[in-house]
């Protein structure tokens, strides 16, 4: 299972980009038939990049979705901003007609609720997006699509309501990837998928996914004590497209107080506007790392969790 | 069996041929041809072809060979337009032709192709406006609608005694179809009257077929619409069958097709509501592979600027004719020269090193898929071209792309294929290079910096063609019919000092690098703050770019939010190296009724889970 995708560049590909996943799994020689599931968390592209690309190479895979992207008042939306159709849209509109067996879908919208027993012993379960999320996201972005393309894009980027959060448990061991989930509105966010009666007796995760690259805003105490274990793994991946970009030191400080590892994907970018005009006409303000990172979490169904590290990904240490 | 060719350039295409003699169960075969290409030929490909020519040449010889076959052919009227093997050829007096260009509801081009002039033929495209492109594709099941990317009707048109003769081709390009979507299709074309035994035919054939097929039929109901809508203006009566390439594209069961044609004639005879026209294009194949080649989106990049920057063929009003100029073709089929030179040059070579069959097929794939002739622009990439310029709701920004396509298709340097992109399920129309892409070998940005000879196409404008394309009254339209659009001829020395200005102008240099994103914010007259990536969606970093830097008629649009373009150029002056940047925000105006049809049709095609 494939979860979100994002361009890197790529030596094998003469420094082109390529979806870092596909690059990952070719260093595994994991072969494509092995890829059974793609999963889109929510409809940002730094979750999306190359999944259409992905959608290609992995032929037998499942692609799900967060039910958002299947909302008719989010199509409509989403027509407004691109109308020539974004790459996303059309994979899965060919997810929709690719059929993978009987009764087995190529598309699959993906909200609370959905729980999945794979190979007889890994069960996927989707903690979030509700119903009532996808209506009050969506709704709102009905609204602001009526006034343009510049309230569209603003709406979009700034929600997180419907992103996926998925528990998987596997040989008595579990792991929670939790998406983009922020800690507010109450109603929809932590507070929303920990009040669910179906999550009340989860296994705690031994490895985390930090929700929003560990922001603040994703912080929420009930999440970390009832769906995480105490010295869990904490994996957390740099968000480093803004002025300020996360995790903060502060929010890594935070993470670390929890007691477990906590370890980066790669550096979160310098925010300080640096450098000066070049011949171009250009400076450039925040440096994004162009090198990749890998975070692994590896395990036998009897063993211990084995963290490796690949760099530029690094444990945070203080 | 005896094949026939006019010119073994490589011998690829005669493999391809071997190949479908074998499986229809040919045991013995010859070829000849006029000439073959000694520098270029693959033996082993030829001698299992059978094959053997009256002439043997050297590369040179042999591309004017090609070009010679093209004006040889042209003379015919018309190019061999073997995907539209239906026409429709009259006579009339000058001023009834007026009438044909000047009619309600349609666009006129003047795409006379340089190299053909001397012809004495003048080659227009009339692409109708989008009203009218709704009204004449009425009638038709929904699903059959919303393949259409574009209707058009070519004309090629002379002088006579008595007035004008003309020959009309209608081409209706259609969008990428998956290939489980294809007999659907066809059954909705059935519902309107087709005979069981006729659909039965139908769905019998290949799936490249059907899709020429549906091309060719929806082409056929576009110039009866306009037939039965437009009786004062085109002629009822004239229409010419290519019987032989209709043979050749369905094979010998012509009635059938005859049958279907009549059912669509009695439809478009009827009145009817407007069809529904969307502009969402979803089965899409996988891009053109060459695209991600760093030098092609160089090119691409600077093809584009190019454009933007001089040549944007104008939208002309009813009563008035675009004459696409030379800066707008030339940027078009460059790329198709240049891709014929970069790439399918060196890859023919390499293939002609090898000795045996069996390694050419190791090397290319079963199918030739690893050839660079097997694959190609779809029309959506390549109408990237216009991004800088295009307003995303205008039919004449899609439809212009086409008219450079035009002007290349009929030089032979441009030729259309379909292809089926198996890993993505669909059958779909592209643009390759084709024998004759030496004609436009040099695009003008590496001729001014590489410092390379122009190629015959831009050689056009030493002879009167026009640089810049520009709106004519149709009203001076018989006035050129036959004549060079450009009678001035001048000084050869004059000329490349204005070229080299011109492309100066417009390209400060190579392109080296480009980046997407948004504007976060500006400061009047300072700097603009945009978060930027690459083009593959590699994240960039933020960005402060210079006001200067920005092209005058993109200020307007820089707000929070706008969409930009930044692409850098570097150049080399007296061994310095100098750089230069340009900023283009993206067009950001979408129709309601635009937003709408594409909603529907997303809607549509995710409620069938």
């Amino acid at each position: 299972m494939v979860v979100d995708s994002f361009m890197a560049f790529s030596p094998e590909r003469g420094g082109r980009a390529r979806p870092a996943a596909e690059s990952y799994l070719d260093r595994m020689q994991v072969p494509g038939s092995a890829v059974k599931h793609l999963v889109v968390t929510h409809f940002h592209r730094d979750h999306y990049r190359g999944l259409d690309h992905l959608h290609d190479r992995y032929t037998e895979a499942q692609l799900w979705v967060t039910a958002a992207m299947r909302d008719d008042q989010f199509v409509r939306a989403w027509a407004k901003l691109d109308p020539k159709g974004d790459p996303i849209m059309s994979a899965l509109h060919r997810a929709g007609r690719r059929v993978l067996g009987p009764f087995v879908a190529g598309l699959v919208p993906l909200k609370v609720g959905l729980s999945m027993l794979d190979a007889g012993s890994v069960r996927v379960r989707a903690l979030s997006p509700s119903d009532q999320a996808v209506a009050a996201s969506c709704g709102e972005l009905a609204e602001r699509a009526a006034l343009g393309k510049g309230p569209i894009k603003s709406q979009l980027r700034g929600d997180n309501r419907c992103s996926v959060a998925l528990h998987i448990a596997a040989y008595g061991s579990s792991v929670l990837l939790s998406g983009d989930v922020e800690s507010a509105p109450a109603q929809f966010g932590w507070s929303a998928i920990l009040a669910d009666a179906r999550h009340q007796s989860l296994q705690p995760a031994q490895v985390i996914k930090v929700p929003h690259h560990g922001s603040s805003g994703a912080h929420h105490e009930g999440m970390w004590s009832r769906l995480v274990a105490p010295d869990a793994a904490m994996l957390v991946a740099p968000f480093t497209s803004l002025v300020s970009p996360i995790p903060t030191a502060e929010d890594c400080r935070r993470l670390k107080s929890r007691g477990g590892r906590l370890l980066q994907a790669a550096p979160s970018g310098a925010a300080e506007r640096t450098g000066v005009f070049d011949e171009s006409g250009a400076r450039r303000v925040v440096e994004i790392p162009q090198r990749v990172g890998v975070v692994r979490a590896r395990k036998k169904p009897n063993g211990p969790w084995r963290i490796l590290l690949t760099p530029p990904a690094f444990e945070v240490t203080h | 069996m005896l094949v026939l060719d006019d010119n073994i350039i490589f011998g690829s295409t005669l493999a391809g041929i071997t190949d479908t003699l074998r499986s229809a169960g040919a045991r013995t075969w010859k070829t000849r041809a006029v000439c073959s290409d000694r520098e270029q030929m693959a033996p082993y490909l030829l001698a299992s072809a059978h094959a053997s020519a009256l002439i043997e040449a050297d590369t040179a010889t042999i591309e004017q060979f090609s070009k010679d076959v093209i004006r040889v052919l042209y003379r015919n009227g018309r190019p061999l337009f073997t995907d539209f093997p239906v026409g429709l050829a009259f006579e009339c007096t000058k001023g009834d032709w007026l009438e044909f260009v000047q009619a309600d509801g349609w666009r006129v081009a003047d795409v006379t192709a340089p190299l053909l002039e001397d012809c004495e033929r003048t080659a227009l495209a009339k692409v109708p406006s989008a009203v009218h492109q709704r009204e004449l594709f009425g009638g038709l099941p929904a699903s059959l609608t919303e393949i259409v990317e574009l209707g058009k009707l070519r004309a090629y048109v002379s002088e006579t005694q008595f007035g004008v003769a003309a020959r009309l081709v209608p081409i209706c390009l259609i969008k990428p179809v998956a290939l489980e979507s294809i007999d659907a299709l066809l059954g909705d074309l059935c519902s309107l009257g087709v005979r069981g035994d006729t659909a039965n035919w139908l769905l019998s054939l290949g799936a490249e077929t059907k899709y020429r097929l549906l091309q060719y039929l929806l082409s056929r109901y576009f110039l009866l619409r306009v037939q039965a809508l437009e009786p004062g203006v085109v002629p009822t009566v004239g229409t010419v069958i290519d019987e032989e390439t209709l043979r050749l594209n369905f094979g010998p069961a012509l009635d059938h097709l005859s049958h279907v044609v009549e059912v669509l004639r009695g439809v478009a005879n009827k009145a009817h509501e407007p069809a529904t026209l969307t502009p969402l294009v979803l089965d899409r194949p996988r891009p053109y592979e060459l695209l991600s080649m760093p030098d092609i989106q160089r090119l691409m990049w600077e093809q584009q600027e190019l454009i933007a920057r001089t040549d944007v063929p104008g939208r002309p009003a009813e009563g008035e004719v675009t004459k696409v100029g030379l800066a707008f073709a030339h940027a078009v089929t460059s790329i198709f020269g240049y891709i014929g030179e970069r790439y399918e040059k060196p890859q023919r070579k390499k293939l002609a090193s090898l000795h045996r069959i069996s390694d050419y097929r190791r090397t290319v794939g079963r199918e030739g898929n690893a050839r660079v002739l097997s694959s190609g622009f779809t029309l959506e990439e390549l109408a990237d071209l216009m991004a800088l310029t295009g307003e995303p709701d205008d039919e004449w920004s899609s439809a212009a792309i086409t008219l450079a396509l035009d002007i290349g298709n009929d030089l032979g340097i441009v030729v259309p294929i379909i292809r089926v992109d198996e890993v993505r399920g669909v059958v779909y129309r592209c643009f390759r290079l084709g024998e004759t892409s030496v004609f436009a070998s040099v695009p003008l940005g590496e001729g001014q910096w590489s410092e390379k000879t122009f190629d015959d196409f831009t050689a056009c404008l030493y002879r009167g063609y026009p640089l810049q394309s520009a709106v004519h009254s149709a009203g001076d339209l018989p006035e050129v019919i036959g004549r060079a659009p450009g009678r001035r001829k001048l000084r050869r020395r004059d000329l490349e000092k204005a070229l080299d200005r011109f492309i100066r102008g417009a390209l400060p240099g190579r392109s080296e690098r480009r980046y997407l994103g948004s504007v976060i914010d500006s400061t009047p007259n300072e700097f603009l703050t945009a978060q930027l990536r690459t083009l593959d969606g590699v994240d960039a970093g933020l960005f402060d770019l210079q006001w200067e830097v920005i092209d005058p008629n993109d200020f307007g649009a820089l707000a929070p939010d706008a969409e930009i373009v930044w692409t850098v150029f570097t150049r080399i002056e007296e061994g310095n190296r100098l750089v230069a940047s340009r900023v283009h925000v993206l067009p950001d105006d979408v129709s309601p009724e635009t937003t709408e049809l594409v909603a529907a049709q997303l809607l549509k095609t995710f409620g069938d889970e």
